[in-house]
């Protein structure tokens, strides 16, 4: 199975949009997905901000969101939010894993399709 | 073989693609999959689906801004 990782740094539509959209179509077309949200995207991991998204003329946030997770797509927060945003793990969604740069890194190995926003 | 049917009219890409794939797991080999969809990439996604999973398009057919494809799993 392939392996696609997307980064998402920052907390704007132009940053989850596009990985919510490339994402999915990759995890539909059976690739093994990867998403690895910097401290920067900390605040679309709220509870019940992803499903706040819809901006005109797309999908809805959460029906990709929810595609992905259920097509075994992972979502993560890189650990180093709970110092640099002064957040507990506690303060966001359940549907996420808080790793470290190096879990990230080393499960991506061999990704043949990576992508930042 | 059985015959699936999934109705995807207002559904934006990448939508009806990764309703397709959640439904796949669904299905037999043999099995078809009925799909009527409007997005305007559906007729290219299907073919490219297709193509990545294995999959068999039979046809995908413009039936007049909607298309009724088959997919043989």
């Amino acid at each position: 199975m392939a392996k696609a990782a997307y980064v998402v740094n920052g907390a704007e539509n132009k940053n989850i949009i596009p990985a919510l959209v490339l994402g999915s179509s990759s995890a539909a077309s059976g690739d093994e997905v990867f998403i690895f949200f910097t401290p920067g995207a900390a605040e679309l991991l709220k509870p019940g901000k992803i499903e706040t998204l819809k901006p005109k003329g797309y999908p809805e946030a959460i029906e990709l969101w929810n595609g992905i997770k259920s097509l075994g797509g992972k979502f993560y927060l890189c650990e180093l939010v709970l110092d640099v945003k002064d957040m507990k793990k506690e303060d966001f969604r359940d549907d996420i894993e808080l790793v470290g740069a190096t879990t990230f890194i080393s499960e991506i190995e061999g990704a043949q399709t990576t992508f930042a926003f | 073989m059985a015959v699936h049917k999934l109705e995807l009219l207002g559904l934006k890409c990448p939508q009806p693609i990764l309703k397709i794939a959640v439904e796949a797991p669904k299905l037999q080999a043999g099995d078809i999959l009925e799909v009527l969809a409007d997005c305007e990439s559906f007729p290219r996604d299907i073919e490219a689906w297709c193509k990545k999973t294995g999959r068999t398009l039979l046809f995908c057919r413009d039936e007049g801004g909607k298309y009724n494809a088959q997919v043989q799993f």
